[in-house]
């Protein structure tokens, strides 16, 4: 019996030689079919300014894949794209082109920018300016405003450099912070600072909301978590003057009495996490945050007084 | 045959079972692959939409619920961009109140994402104004006003004169219609319809509509039967968001005429409905005088000069004038939050909507509906707030850091009793 078994196994391996089929072709046109519309002047501009030199996807027009289906967004205007697109050029990518070489702006820069027109509102009114997504993306919100806040009637009394800032330049910055923490983590000494401090989502209610300086943070929202915090460090440092941050830091001279714990003062506590920020920067990515902050003002300031076009996309 | 037999015999089957066989008949059910017949479609969807020189009239419905009613566009596509007219549309040339055809041309794509899909992808203040959400409560605010701006192409007719559309967020289905008449024509022909309105009963024999002008909505009753449907005006009259029967009857289409106020069935020519004021309207002038508003208040309407609109005193802790409007389809009052009473010790005093479990400071309009039975009683209702609230804020304008709590309660809904 063992026998026969045995001579059926050839045969059976022989009748599964016998499993042809017909020729199958292979189909010349691809299955995969891309976006189907004919590309305009604005494209083209960024084919030169963005994909060719940095291999950077800026997406202005609206994809519900790349939206969060957790908020009601609308698409952004296309002009006010145009002008983020410059802005996002002359204000970010060129600034470490300068400061730390066009390699390393190849190379670490995110290489999508989503724009949509609104902010992302929550239902408590509070709204979102931008999100990072994977080291990859970064997701803009309120492009629609962005010509309200060039000539500076969308929020009165707000500068037009501050309003930048505030509302996108500032976030494009945060934003890649977390980017450049995610490649290589910062230093874990960061988190000692002010360790018990982190109030999470209270950050923007009182007492936390009004003391945030005294208590060792540069903002409201970086009393929210460390990596947070980091961001909002080197994000603010090097989008505002010096004389804005020794102002700062002159009001966080107090100790806050609300904690029984802390023992130094918001300036010393602020003023150590920027020593790691520093060096950080420094070491891991060989940029001088001095040296950035300068560049990023001197740009912001041709900006504000109209030296740069935003809006021309003819190629030179 | 033993059962060794059986099992050998058996075992030599077994090859056989490995000798997977080939069909030849394995055609393809199409010519062509999925992808490439999505993209044939689209494409003739896009020379479809682009064949109309006049525009298609969409018949958009913002809201899940279709709760404002329906608003006619006029959109003209070429290739690659769409050029938006909106019955309400406001454009940078418009004067004041006064509403413009003047068109928004942004861009459009024809995409694959949830099926065919027709979505408007950049911002057009005319195409995504139901869509753009916004910072303040209730409707408007962060849900906008829950309306698409990205449409899955449900079917283009065989002669190619109607579109169905499905708002991917509302799934409200939505029809365009080619346009016959010039964009300016229609838009005009339309708003003049909405303009003159002015009537909300409509009857012939035992059927009855009756027609809420400022949200757009129709209830009908035929005898014992009765049914709800929001509306959108046309060129000639009004239609229903989905076609009614009630009763035995059914309703789609009306054409109004101006002159005699009636609303007939289009499919129906003798359905010609009498339009005529509800039961219990008052005139402007019948209105005024003083009511009881709650156990406690006492208060007092009277006519402005305006003869449209009225002051009310008594109703404000602080001493504020309530303003109020009248609705002449209604014979009754309505009333817009909020509205600034005075101040109160150092904080500022509103008047603003509430459901008696929240308060909204945002815009709201609460419509009044008189009994039809004496002494005369007006009870008030909105969209999501049916009464008010007099609330004291710390900051000048109302917001959510800053209210510090009620000074004044009315009753829920919100009554104004007649005082004989």
């Amino acid at each position: 019996m063992k026998k026969k078994i045995l001579y059926i196994l050839p045969v059976m391996l022989i009748a599964l030689g016998f499993t042809s089929c017909e020729d199958d072709d292979l189909d010349p046109t691809s299955v995969i079919t891309t976006s189907n519309y004919k590309q305009n002047e604005f494209d083209k501009w960024l084919e030169v300014n963005f994909r060719n030199p940095y291999n950077i996807d800026f997406k202005y027009r609206y994809e519900e894949i790349e939206s969060d289906l957790n908020y009601y967004t609308v698409p952004a205007e296309m002009n006010a794209s145009i002008t983020m697109a410059h802005l996002l050029k002359y204000l970010c990518m060129e600034t470490y082109d300068e400061v730390a070489g066009v390699g390393f702006t190849r190379a670490n820069f995110p290489k999508m920018f989503y724009l949509i027109g609104e902010w992302e509102y929550r239902n408590n009114g509070s709204f979102i300016l931008g999100t990072a997504e994977g080291g990859r993306k970064i997701l803009l919100s309120g492009i629609n405003y962005l010509p309200d806040v060039l000539n500076g009637t969308y929020e009165p009394g707000v500068s037009i450099a501050d309003g930048l800032n505030e509302y996108y330049i500032k976030t494009i910055h945060h934003e890649f912070t977390h980017i450049l923490n995610q490649t290589r983590d910062y230093p874990t000494a960061f988190r000692e600072v002010t360790p018990a401090s982190y109030v999470s989502d209270s950050q923007f209610s009182d007492p936390y909301v009004s003391n945030y300086l005294n208590r060792g943070f540069i903002t409201p929202y970086a009393a929210t978590e460390p990596r947070e915090d980091f961001a909002e460090m080197l994000s603010m440092y090097v989008t505002n003057s010096a004389e804005w941050w020794e102002k700062q830091m002159k009001a966080a001279e107090t100790m806050w009495d609300g904690d029984q714990e802390q023992t130094q003062t918001g300036r010393v506590l602020i003023e150590q996490k920027l020593d790691i920020v520093r060096a950080y920067m420094h070491d891991t990515w060989g940029i001088d945050i001095n040296e950035l902050r300068d560049c990023i003002l001197r740009r912001q300031n041709d900006v504000v007084n109209g030296r740069i076009s935003l809006t021309d996309t003819t190629i030179d | 045959m033993n059962k060794k037999n059986i099992f050998i015999y058996f075992l030599l089957a077994l090859p056989m079972m490995l000798m997977t066989s080939c069909l030849k008949d394995q055609e393809d059910m199409f010519d062509k692959s999925a992808s490439a017949r999505v993209t044939e479609y689209l494409e003739n969807a896009r020379k479809v939409l682009s064949s109309a020189e006049n525009g298609w009239v969409l018949n958009y419905y913002p809201d899940r619920n279709q709760s404002y009613g329906g608003f006619p566009y006029v959109l003209k596509f070429d290739d690659d961009n769409v050029e938006a007219r909106y019955i309400y549309g406001y454009g940078e040339d418009g004067a004041d109140g006064q509403y413009t055809n003047t068109p928004i041309t942004t861009t459009y794509v024809l995409n694959n994402e949830d099926g065919p899909v027709l979505m408007f992808d950049t911002y057009n203040e005319y195409t995504h104004l139901f869509a753009t959400p916004s910072g303040s409560s209730g409707a408007g605010g962060y849900e906008a006003y829950d309306g698409d701006f990205m449409f899955i192409i449900m079917d283009i007719s065989d002669d190619e004169n109607v579109i169905t559309l499905k708002g991917s967020r509302s799934g409200n289905v939505m029809y365009m219609y080619r346009n016959t008449v010039s964009a300016d024509e229609y838009l005009n022909k339309a708003r003049t319809i909405a303009e003159s309105i002015e009537l909300s009963t409509y009857k012939k024999g035992d059927l009855t509509i009756v027609l809420d002008t400022d949200n757009q909505q129709a209830s009908i009753t035929a005898g014992e039967e009765t049914a709800d449907a929001a509306y959108i005006v046309t060129d000639k009259g009004i239609k229903l968001y989905e076609p009614v029967t009630v009763g035995g009857y059914e309703l789609d289409e009306f054409t109004y005429d101006i002159q005699a106020c009636t609303m007939t069935s289009t499919a129906d020519a003798s359905l010609v409905m009498e339009g005529s004021l509800p039961d219990g309207w008052k005139s402007y002038e019948e209105l005024a005088g003083t009511y009881k508003c709650g156990e406690e208040l006492t208060i007092n309407v009277s006519c402005n000069d305006d003869g449209k609109t009225y002051s009310i005193t008594g109703m404000s802790y602080v001493g504020g004038v309530v303003q109020a409007q009248y609705k002449y389809s209604t014979g009754s009052f309505v009333i817009t939050t909020p509205q600034y009473m005075g101040t109160f010790r150092d904080m500022y005093s509103w008047l603003i909507a509430t459901d008696g479990s929240y308060i909204s400071w945002g815009e709201n309009t609460l419509t009044g509906t008189n009994s039809t039975e004496g002494p005369l009683t007006v009870t008030f209702s909105g969209a999501e707030y049916s009464s008010v609230m007099e609330y004291v804020f710390s900051t000048e304008q109302p917001s959510s850091g800053s209210g510090q709590g009620y000074l004044t309660m009315y009753p829920n809904p919100l009554t104004f009793e007649k005082a004989e």
